[in-house]
């Protein structure tokens, strides 16, 4: 196991950033209520970033290729699970959901070897 | 400046993904996602996925088909989940309902797929060509948005994950991943596989062949390396699960007759393609042809003077592929799924026009005078693309939304046999928008899959058009999932073995199963089987015809329930004359 450094996580904090501005932007801009799009940015967080972004930090690449490649890798494997975990009998609810996400993030950050500080490839 | 250059690139893919979501997503809801409706209706698919999506999201199941698409019945869904899944399941963390999310998140899965490409295509051909793709694909102009008009959303979220897969193999291939990582990355591939096949099988089925010669190709290269087993094997372990699980339900429909008899109609060598002209041909506009043909040329000249490297190699193998896919439909390739690869690949094929341009900006900013300005150059060629493009495929979107088919006034008759009536109502549509109401009003009898069922509604009108009072009202009753049913007349009602179902009649209501014929053939009905008729009177050809329809039905008893400027909701009695 190896717990993410204040670097790794520091795309994550701009990610919840940016989203956070556009959430306020969204409801100030549009007719759509501000809880609402502070929910859909919670969403984005925490169902298509945070997930893949955690996997991805078992491979040696760059930040950028962690965020886009974590939110395919995110809209594959959470959506999968959750279909695993309904033909056990399991519920599409939101707690369900809440649960699998935690087990992806334990399990992508448990599964990470430690070691040596792996510096992301730039650009 | 290294790092410069990454928040540059970080805040381009910020803005050009931020901005195609907005230009894509918001002519549709007029940015209002609160409202409870589907921000757009204009085809026969987008009203269907949204449906399963809704019923998924209510019920918190995924096995079982909307009562509302198999008149009432209970039953297994033999369709590929995946994608209504991955709305539904998003959407649990939202307090959105799920007719706004299927829209957004297919538009989420555009913008997806342009990123995946562009990560790709910047580590095989460095970060200015590939956010000159980015540019190039991130606001496309109309072609792009065809699937709005016909549906199939699922396609390019199943589509999504094959650049994704192309670039986790190309590190594999590199011999940048360690064991652990190389465990890791058979297993992310297997889920997207997963994703490929529970979402829509025909990706798969195009792809896997790519990636298995691939596979085989660098196994042979590196000597039968054991290292290269790891992956193959972590990727089948992961898969077959999920295959075991879900093949023998969707033989029973979507994949009728089995993998066999898909692979023989999907590929007809030497018969003409069942529907040609489906998909058109991505185009892009004659000076970006100039531009893709100087990009052509130079990545050809590299390749016979062998300077690819193992990146750009496999990136344009997967490229050649998409195009081989595509173009097959002229040679007897099922035009529908071949088109569908090609239209998908667009965000690939960008690279060609990509490469011209940086090749010209290469030219141009080598001149001694230019090159200090070199930087501010460039992002007026990336601002440039966006805003050429930008208002031409909003302007699109716009054209798009007009033509919608559910409006406003339309909805609220909806919504009010949704939200007013018992779940189990019979609802006639008189107008012959039979699934677009019966699906959102989420009420069972509907007509058949037949669109736009014209038999069933000229008849109806026909008499109505003449003046006599018709008790029997025409429909092809039926729909999908039986349509789809391999010579079983029956739906799939409980799993009681690996391969072996429990199967229910349609129409196990009595009175139902007297009334009908299925399995789409006409049969005609009497008004007084249904518990409500919704009109449309107003606005179209048809109103003397509509307003005979609600005055006679008026005189034989029955009364109006709701009515707005356009539509009319007639409450059916029992026991009036016929």
């Amino acid at each position: 196991m190896k717990l993410p450094t204040k670097e790794e996580l520091k795309p994550l904090g701009y990610a919840a950033l940016i989203l956070l501005v556009l959430a306020f932007a969204g409801a100030f801009m549009t007719p759509t209520g501000f809880w609402t799009m502070l929910a859909l940015g919670f969403a984005f967080f925490s169902y298509l970033i945070l997930p893949g972004y955690c996997v991805m930090l078992n491979f040696n690449y760059s930040a950028l290729e962690r965020m886009i490649l974590g939110m395919v890798v995110s809209a594959a494997v959470i959506p999968s699970l959750m279909y695993g975990v309904n033909a056990f009998g399991f519920r599409l609810s939101r707690a369900n959901v809440i649960i699998v996400i935690i087990i992806v993030v334990a399990a992508a950050i448990l599964y990470r070897k430690a070691g040596p500080e792996q510096h992301p490839q730039k650009a | 400046m290294k790092l410069s250059q990454e928040a540059l690139v970080v805040l381009l893919v910020v803005f050009l993904a931020v901005g195609g979501l907005v230009v894509r997503f918001f002519p549709f809801s007029q940015g209002d996602l609160d409202k409870d409706m589907p921000p757009i209706i204009t085809s026969f698919d987008l009203f269907a996925d949204t449906s399963y999506t809704k019923y998924m999201h209510d019920t918190e199941d995924a096995h079982y088909n909307p009562p509302y698409r198999v008149m009432g019945v209970k039953s297994l869904t033999v369709q590929p989940v995946h994608f209504f899944l991955f709305i539904t399941t998003f959407t649990k963390l939202t307090n959105l309902s799920p007719y706004q999310t299927t829209i957004l998140l297919t538009h989420v899965a555009s913008v997806l797929l342009a990123l995946a490409a562009f990560v790709l295509i910047r580590r095989a051909f460095g970060w200015k060509i590939g956010l000159l793709a980015l540019a190039l694909v991130a606001f496309p102009q109309a072609k792009w948005l065809f699937q709005i008009y016909i549906g199939f959303l699922y396609d390019q979220y199943a589509f999504l994950f094959v650049p994704a897969i192309a670039f986790f193999l190309l590190s594999f291939f590199q011999k940048e991943l360690g064991t652990r990582q190389t465990v890791l990355a058979g297993i992310i591939i297997g889920f997207f596989a997963v994703t490929q096949w529970l979402s829509h099988y025909v990706e798969l089925f195009l792809y896997a062949p790519l990636f298995g010669a691939l596979w085989l190709f660098f196994l042979w290269k590196q000597g039968w390396n054991k290292q290269f087993f790891v992956i193959a094997a972590v990727v089948v372990l992961v898969f077959t699960p999920y295959f075991l699980y879900f093949y023998p339900i969707t033989k029973q429909g979507h994949l009728a007759g089995g993998f066999v008899e898909k692979f023989q109609e999907l590929v007809h060598l030497g018969k003409p393609s069942p529907y040609p002209g489906y998909w058109p041909d991505p185009r892009f506009s004659p000076f970006l042809n100039i531009f893709g043909a100087l990009g052509l040329v130079y990545l050809c000249g590299k390749a016979f003077k062998r300077q690819w490297n193992t990146y750009q190699l496999l990136a344009l193998a997967l490229v050649f592929y998409a195009l081989a896919i595509g173009l097959s439909n002229y040679v007897g390739m099922d035009a529908n799924r071949a088109g569908r690869q090609l239209f998908n690949s667009l965000s690939l094929l960008v690279i060609f026009p990509a490469v011209g341009l940086y090749l010209a900006y290469s030219v141009v900013t080598s001149h001694r005078l230019v090159k200090p300005f070199s930087a501010v150059l460039f992002l007026v060629l990336i601002g440039g693309l966006v805003f050429v493009s930008a208002p031409k495929t909003y302007a699109e979107l716009e054209a798009i939304d007009r033509g919608a088919f559910v409006d406003d006034e339309k909805w609220a008759s909806i919504a009010w046999i949704r939200d007013k009536t018992p779940q189990e109502s019979r609802v006639f549509y008189l107008n012959g928008f039979f699934h677009e109401f019966a699906m959102l009003g989420e009420r069972p009898f509907s007509e058949g899959i037949v669109l736009p069922n014209p038999e069933s509604m000229q008849y109806n009108f026909e008499r109505l058009c003449s003046g006599n009072w018709t008790p029997v009202y025409a429909g092809h009753w039926g729909n999908g999932e039986f349509a789809y049913a391999a010579g079983e007349p029956a739906y799939l009602k409980e799993r009681v073995g690996w391969d072996t179902f429990t199967y229910v009649k349609p129409f196990d209501d009595p009175e139902s199963r007297a009334a009908f014929k299925y399995n789409m053939t006409i049969s005609y009905v009497p008004l007084r089987f249904f518990d409500y008729a919704v009109v449309e009177y107003k606005g179209t050809q048809l109103d003397p015809c509509a307003a005979f329809f609600l005055n006679q039905s008026i005189e034989r008893g029955h009364t109006i329930a709701w009515n707005n400027n356009r539509m009319a909701i007639l409450k059916i009695n029992k026991t009036a004359r016929p």
